[in-house]
């Protein structure tokens, strides 16, 4: 489990993140949602210990993020570096070559993200969404079945069919033990995907639950601004969307 | 992938193994006429010692000067970063021009050649300490930060040294000039030599272990932290050692450009950009194009001499690496 507890930042004067405290479970999908510059990155970069918070902490698994092992979390950052120049075998080498290689965990990310024909490509010669499934490849080899990942528009540039298969992924994994957290635009990918959504605006929290009780249209208006209406799918889940006229 | 790697090494090898050969058998004979006949014969007894001085001397500095290049493009994250551009070399510059200076002042005289190389590598490090103590934000190397402060300090270095030339005489300023175009010495100072090459040896030596550690730190901030690496003392690691090979470098043979720039380019397209290849690729790729341009400067000479080693790195350099640029070929970091 992760607990963010009192978090408050500042990038010079400018406030981006105040009064913040959230706690995300092992075996969950938890989505963090909010429009632009609303500290969503901000936020991933604070829960996985990349950047020291102006104010509060981040626990890890009882532990203060900062004593947390290598290994136990992984990250996937929005601006995966398509550019190294590295073949896409070496990069998922990659993910635990300072933790102890671990072959299933390979095979089983290659297997599951179709990689085995681009294996011996260079990155910079994929399609940005190929990239983007070696880049959550990458993320999800490095930790084990009980890890922790934390994953910054994982989908935002994978077709509907990868994009499906992805949050498959991802759910299969969180039934497995880990604990996922990740940013998302797309709300109704956020509707389906998550157990747990969190809604940012402008630095502070809307609200933070299960995905029934954050995606109501007034929660949605006051983080976004706009009236939202919410669709009925098929399979009973409501799928929020923009009111027409925006 | 490996077939390529061998083959790439083993182009590199044979271009430093044939230009050492040249460099070794190539001489001047004093015509009658007051011109020189370039002939190639086994060395003498008389010159093999100064041939193999030069050639050790090009393969220390050339294996100094790519291996600092390829670190610096990896800490800076810039396929534009070559030792120059921390202000090394325009450190060692100033050193060198402030030496003189003093010596016109107080009337001293400075050794010609070996007698400049304190000054240099002095000025070198006390570049190299203002890039370093300005370049970190919260006491972690920042990279953008640090390309900044060095080309600032280049800079104010170079035009420091522009200054100072008014106050030492015309002949002196011959001497600063003849220096900072670059000159590989025939007779190096023992101590210059041997330092430049245990520096090397030592460097690719701790770079060659911490291969997968410049990999990882090659795919993003993030990723790498996240991946356990300690980026800070890796910055810290790069940045140290690519200074020593650069102050070594230039204390021994001045401030030589295109190098430094070049060879990780010149190693990535033939041996790919994984560091555990790239790094003793990247040597002998310094190595090979310092020392093919030292036996290449023996067999010019356009009527004052032969050419400045600066002059023809540069000629050879510049061109090269446009071609590069516009074929996009070697060009990930």
């Amino acid at each position: 489990m992760i607990r963010l507890e009192g978090i408050t930042h500042h990038y010079d004067r400018v406030r981006v993140l105040h009064g913040i405290d959230l706690g995300f479970e092992v075996g969950q999908v938890s989505a963090v949602c909010g429009p632009n510059a609303a500290g969503k990155t901000t936020l991933l970069r604070i829960a996985a210990g990349l950047l020291k918070p102006s104010g509060g902490r981040v626990i890890l698994e009882d532990r203060p993020i900062a004593q947390v092992p290598p290994g136990r979390l992984a990250f996937m950052s929005q601006r995966f570096d398509c550019a190294s120049g590295f073949s896409v075998r070496r990069i998922l080498e990659l993910a635990r070559v300072l933790i102890g290689r671990d072959h299933a965990s390979l095979d089983r990310v290659i297997e599951a993200f179709e990689l085995d024909a681009l294996l011996d490509r260079g990155v910079g010669g994929l399609s940005v969404g190929q990239c983007q499934r070696v880049a959550l490849a990458r993320a999800l080899a490095q930790v084990p079945h009980d890890g922790v990942v934390i994953l910054d528009e994982p989908l935002a540039a994978l077709d509907p069919r990868w994009a499906r298969r992805a949050a498959d992924i991802l759910r299969q994994r969180a039934a497995e033990g880990a604990t996922i957290l990740l940013s998302v635009h797309e709300l109704p990918v956020a509707a389906r995907l998550a157990d747990h959504v969190v809604l940012l605006s402008d630095g502070g929290l809307v609200a933070n639950g299960p995905v029934e009780t954050v995606f109501t249209t007034q929660l949605l208006e006051r983080a976004y601004g706009i009236p939202f209406e919410l669709l009925i799918a098929g399979d009973g889940s409501r799928i929020p969307i923009a009111s027409k006229g925006i | 992938m490996r077939v390529r790697a061998v083959s790439g090494l083993s182009i590199l090898t044979a271009i430093v193994l044939v230009a050492a050969l040249v460099r070794l058998t190539v001489g001047r004979v004093p015509l009658e006429t007051g011109e020189w006949q370039i002939v190639f014969s086994l060395p003498s007894q008389e010159v093999l010692p100064l041939r193999l001085g030069a050639t050790i001397s090009a393969l220390a500095a050339g294996w100094a000067l790519g291996l600092a290049g390829c670190l610096l493009q990896v800490l800076l994250r810039n396929p534009l970063a070559s030792p120059w551009i921390l202000g090394l070399s325009s450190g060692a510059g100033l050193g060198v021009m402030i030496a003189l200076a003093i010596a016109v002042l107080t009337g001293v005289t400075i050794p010609g050649g070996g007698g400049l190389m304190l000054p240099a590598v002095l000025g070198a490090l006390g570049a190299l300490g203002i890039t370093w103590s300005l370049g970190r934000v919260n006491g972690v190397l920042e990279p953008l930060r640090l390309l900044l402060v060095g080309v600032v300090v280049a800079s104010l270095a170079g035009a420091l040294s522009m200054a100072l030339q008014d106050l030492v005489p015309h002949g002196l300023r011959a001497d600063f000039l003849d220096w900072m175009m670059g000159r590989i010495p025939e007779a190096p100072g023992g101590g210059v030599l041997g330092t430049t090459l245990v520096i090397a040896f030592v460097v690719t030596m701790i770079a060659a272990f911490g291969a997968d550690r410049i990999d990882l730190a090659c795919l993003g901030e993030d990723e790498a932290r996240s991946s356990g690496l300690d980026l800070g003392r890796l910055r810290s690691g790069l940045f140290l050692g690519a200074g020593a090979l650069t102050a070594a470098a230039v204390a021994l043979v001045g401030p030589i450009g295109f190098v430094g720039l070049l060879a990780p380019h010149l190693a990535r397209l033939l041996v790919g950009p994984g560091h555990r290849l790239l790094i003793p690729a990247t040597c002998l790729a310094g190595i090979a194009m310092l020392l093919s341009a030292e036996a290449l400067r023996q067999l010019i000479d356009l009527g004052g001499g032969r050419l400045h080693i600066g002059v023809l790195t540069a000629l050879i350099g510049g061109p090269f690496f446009l071609w590069l640029l516009c074929s996009g070929r070697g060009w990930t970091r």
